[in-house]
């Protein structure tokens, strides 16, 4: 019996470490969820080590909070490596963001940096907007916060 | 609407557009300093060479640090075949200051880079290239005295260190060429860490 509860108890402790964990999905399945969301959905691409997408999740988090209400939503996806992904979700918490967050699974082949932009080389941070399912805006490159601000306002006039 | 957005964003003067030399097209030579203090060219090695592995690539990112010795290993194939590798940080060290000349001099010596490591402080030249992050390899092949843009992109298609790799992309390229056969596969893109450039 108490072999039975340890396992158990086992098995309630891996669920419970696996939601610790941001999903990781097919950048398809990701660009899916996108488009069909209604209203503004912002898809950024970053990392843990890379300086200047850390440097503006902080941005990210600002228009999510202040805009959730005007349809804003925003969906941060990893481009880790696969052994990075247990430390996304405490990097993410460490920095108090709680934004939706999810990990690109394709690894080596590049199909997905095509299927993000055509323009996009893979020099990140990206990020693409759209409107009710549509693409209206890519850009490779980071943003400052009333830059992020400017655009997203801008959008939410066309809606 | 779209074109609103983008004037908007133009605006906004943000990003570098990079489009670059194309493919199968002539490159321009370039004249950077290098780690040893010495002025080098795409041109002035070895006359015996057939062309060149341009990399950008940088001291601080991940990426590059992942790829550092699969760099060195490609010059060590390549440089005595005649395409030695030629290697190009275009950071701005004000954004990113272990990218300074000093850092590339400490990083090239305390490695033994076996490859001349340039620096390119106007940024001109990645903009050329039409290089946006490290590392993005340029396999250049001579053409009498031009060099011919032949392959753009990625080393290989794993990134990790301890990955495995099924496609070496620049090796392909360069085999092909040294066996005088058309590159089949002439772009790859791969994740990178962005060129820091200078703010205006």
């Amino acid at each position: 019996m108490r072999k039975f509860i340890y396992i158990i108890s086992f098995f309630f402790s891996a669920q419970f470490a696996l939601a610790q964990e941001v999903p990781t999905l097919l950048f398809k399945d990701i660009l899916k969820k996108v488009e069909n969301t209604e209203g503004l959905v912002i898809l950024n691409v970053w990392a843990t080590w890379c300086k200047p997408c850390v440097a503006e999740l902080p941005h990210f988090q600002k228009v999510q909070d202040s805009l959730r209400s005007q349809g804003v939503h925003i969906i941060i996806a990893s481009a880790d490596f696969d052994t990075q992904l247990p430390n996304i979700k405490p990097f993410l918490d460490k920095r108090g963001l709680t934004l939706d967050a999810c990990h690109i699974k394709d690894g080596g082949e590049s199909g997905w940096i095509d299927m993000f932009d055509p323009s996009f080389t893979g020099a990140i941070p990206a990020t693409a907007f759209y409107l009710n399912g549509k693409k209206v805006l890519f850009h490779e490159g980071d943003f400052t916060e009333a830059e992020l601000f400017k655009i997203v306002n801008e959008i939410l006039k066309q809606k | 609407m779209k074109k609103l957005l983008f004037a908007l964003f133009m605006g906004a003067s943000i990003g570098v557009s990079a489009q670059g030399f194309n493919l199968d097209s002539k490159v321009t030579d370039f004249e950077l300093i290098g780690v040893d203090n010495a002025k080098h060219t795409l041109s002035g090695g070895n006359d015996r060479n057939k062309g060149a592995i341009v990399v950008f690539t940088c001291n601080h990112c991940p990426f590059s640090k992942a790829y550092e010795q699969r760099i060195i290993d490609l010059d060590n194939k390549y440089r005595s075949l005649g395409y030695p590798v030629i290697a190009i940080s275009s950071n701005d060290p004000a954004i990113e200051p272990e990218d300074s000349f000093e850092e590339m001099q400490k990083l090239a010596a305390e490695k033994k880079y076996p490859f001349p490591y340039l620096f390119d402080e106007t940024q001109e030249v990645a903009k050329a290239y039409g290089a946006t992050r490290t590392p993005h390899v340029f396999v250049v092949e001579k053409v009498k005295d031009a060099y011919v843009l032949r392959y753009r992109g990625a080393i290989d298609d794993n990134a990790k260190p301890e990955g495995e790799i099924k496609k070496k992309y620049v090796e392909d390229a360069v085999d092909a060429l040294l066996a005088k056969k058309k590159v089949k596969v002439k772009e790859v893109k791969a994740v990178g860490c962005t060129i820091k450039w200078k703010k205006d």
